[in-house]
């Protein structure tokens, strides 16, 4: 009996692995290749799908048309609306009674912003907004379901991230809110907000004397007025009678959501060529340097397959061995690559997403699937095809030629 | 019964001739020495009885059948069926360990014999570097594995092409040794060389010159 450890037996993969393990380095960096396009068009064409997504969602349930703000704040609300970034700005309320009357404007609800101080539930500061219950067309299409009743003065709806249930309290400036809703979500700055009544709303910033006067005066301010305009009528043109009337008394500015969006999907356009141009040039570059090392090592090559030839290989089997060869480099590559790229957007996705300023969705399971299988299919593509020259040289020449070239 | 008949080979390449008209016949079981100086075309001769050449004109009947007829890839087949190569320079692959490079002959002939590619590497001595690669083995060594591994699967012929070339007094002896024992197993040898004394091992000595035959020594004389 042989007390010799278990050897596996000699098949065609094996070779075409023993080869490749022998060759660590080499075989590292061929990986590295093809792993660089893998990642990057898997983990750049997911971001720009959960991009996508997010813009997209944003888009079809963000129901104003227009947003008014003072003077100056427009970006500041953009930030508020897009990342959540807290922030606290005033334009005097009765402008919403007025503007209603104009022609084409279907809706006006306004709301109040206050940036929290950190509360309880949440390492940073909130976004507290109140908003006109009776008037609502823009909290309301992100609810999850919908509250049975109206919402007290002490009862909050907050956004998806906030680690706040239903029947949970959270206190606020002192003041303390039941959770009465959560809301879907909703990939914008909404998420990590915490939405009540206006009356909650003036209360709190008495509480917090953000404006001097009393209740009563506070009353007068809100922060933002979302304007939604009938189908027949432009935004543009809206806006341009709003400013005509009121742009001077009240020192407005105007946020065109629509402009917005198309602004923000105008980026996403670029972003997704520079991720899609930079794989290609991954593919291109992978292609090349696989080539040119596969290249540069026909001749030792040769005399190695020579040695098989003279055993008995048939010219199919060296061909099917090497090329089995590059399929393994290819398949790690886009194996290590994809996992690369998952793992770093688990962990990193929000955030990208959030240091964009932009609305993010995870992408489905089944998305993510397909994208990768599209990447593993053109990765698998790579070392074959970059080596297809070089195999097929390598195997070209007659056995004994193989030898003597070997000597 | 012949294992070996060349007929008015020649092979040659632009104006040289490498071979000339070579006639000879190597009975089944006997064991040939062929000799010359370097250039006179022995490894020619070599390549073109082990399938891996084919002459310009003549034919070579191995084992009764012309393999000057066949196409490459029956000589592929006629080569690892029949014929055991033994190199001066040591073809071993060289990411493969000294087991896995006697098995791959297996595996290209018919199946894969663990435990037959062990005693074959036993028979040459090196049961216990079995595992070992070919770098990590001395030139006696590698050489030692190309014959476990042109005796693994009962070749008819073998032919080895300057087999001591690189190595010292013991390696060769150890060497000639093995064949002296494939030899008394029935297979037909042909070795090449440059050493009288090891040319002297064989019944017959064939001296090559300028791709003719310009000699022929009966050694049991
Ligand atoms: N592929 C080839 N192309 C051109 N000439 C060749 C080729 N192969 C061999 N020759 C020539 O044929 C002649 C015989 O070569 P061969 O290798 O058979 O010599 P040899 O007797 O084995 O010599 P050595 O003892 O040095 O090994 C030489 O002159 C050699 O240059
Ligand atoms: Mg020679």
């Amino acid at each position: 009996m042989h007390i010799m450890p278990q050897i596996k037996p000699i098949t065609i993969y094996r070779l075409a692995w023993r080869n490749l393990a022998q060759k660590p380095f080499r075989t590292t960096c061929l990986i590295i290749m093809t792993l660089l396009f893998s990642a990057s068009l898997f983990g750049g064409s997911i971001l720009t799908k959960n991009l996508n997504d997010g813009i997209a969602g944003m888009a079809n349930r963000l129901g104003a048309d227009i947003l008014i703000v003072p003077y100056g704040y427009e970006k500041e609300l953009e930030v508020a609306l897009l990342r959540g970034e807290p922030s606290t700005f005033y334009l005097k309320a009765d402008l919403a009674q007025k503007i209603e009357k104009i022609k084409g404007i279907t809706a006006v609800s306004s709301q109040l912003f206050i940036a929290s101080l950190s509360a309880g539930c949440c390492t940073s500061k909130l976004q507290l907004i109140g908003f006109e219950q009776s008037t609502d067309f823009v909290i309301s299409p992100w609810m999850k379901q919908q509250l049975t009743a109206r919402l007290h003065d002490n009862e909050v709806v907050v956004g998806s991230k906030i680690l706040a249930d239903v029947g949970d309290e959270i206190t606020f400036f002192n003041h303390r809110f039941r959770v009465a809703a959560k809301m879907d979500s909703t990939g914008m700055g909404f998420d990590t907000s915490v939405f009540m009544t206006m009356d909650a709303a003036y209360n709190l910033m008495k509480t917090a004397d953000l404006l001097s006067g009393d209740v009563d005066h506070i009353r007068n301010y809100v922060s933002s007025i979302f304007i939604r305009v009938d189908h027949d009528y432009q935004p543009k043109a809206i806006v341009n009678q709003i400013m005509q009337k009121y742009a001077v008394e009240y020192n407005l500015d105007f946020v065109m959501t629509k402009v917005m969006i198309s602004d923000i999907y105008k980026w996403l356009n670029s972003f997704s060529v520079i991720v899609y141009t930079l794989a290609a040039i991954f593919w291109l570059l992978a292609i090349v340097v696989i080539f040119i090392v596969y290249s540069s090592t026909i001749n030792e090559r040769k005399r190695e397959v020579g040695i098989l030839r003279i055993l008995g290989a048939s010219r199919s089997m060296l061909v099917k061995m090497l090329f089995i060869e590059s399929f393994i480099i290819s398949v790690i590559g886009a194996i290590i690559g994809i996992i690369f790229a998952t793992i770093v957007l688990c962990a990193f996705s929000m955030l990208i997403c959030q240091s964009l300023g932009l609305p993010c969705i995870n992408a489905s399971f089944s998305s993510a699937i397909t994208y990768g299988l599209i990447v593993f299919i053109l990765t698998l593509i790579i070392a074959p095809l970059a080596s297809s020259y070089s195999v097929l040289s390598i195997t070209r020449t007659d056995s004994y030629q193989a030898y003597r070239e070997g000597e | 019964m012949n294992i070996l008949e060349v007929n008015n080979v020649s092979k040659n390449y632009g104006s040289l001739y490498a071979l000339a008209d070579i006639n000879m016949t190597v009975g089944d079981g006997k064991w040939l020495s062929i000799m010359g100086p370097s250039g006179s075309g022995k490894s020619t001769l070599m390549n073109i009885i082990g399938c891996m050449d084919k002459p310009t004109s003549g034919s070579v009947i191995l084992d009764g059948q012309d393999i000057t007829q066949l196409s490459l890839t029956d000589l592929t087949v006629i080569r690892r069926d029949k014929i055991g190569l033994i190199f001066q320079q040591f073809h071993l692959v060289p990411y493969l360990t000294a087991l896995e490079n006697v098995m791959l002959a297996q595996y290209y002939h018919s199946m894969v014999d663990e435990k037959e590619a062990l005693n074959a590497l036993e028979r040459v001595g090196l049961h216990a570097r079995a595992k070992h690669l070919p770098r990590q083995l001395s030139g006696g060594e590698q050489q030692r594995v190309c014959i476990a591994r042109a005796l693994i699967n009962y070749p008819k012929l073998i032919l080895a092409d300057e087999p001591t070339g690189n190595l010292d007094e013991a390696n060769e002896s150890l060497v000639m040794n093995l064949l002296h024992q494939l030899h008394q197993e029935g297979s037909s040898i042909i070795v090449v060389t440059h050493s009288p004394e090891v040319a002297k091992h064989a019944e017959t000595t064939v001296v090559l010159e300028h791709g003719k035959i310009a000699q022929i020594i009966d050694n049991l004389k």
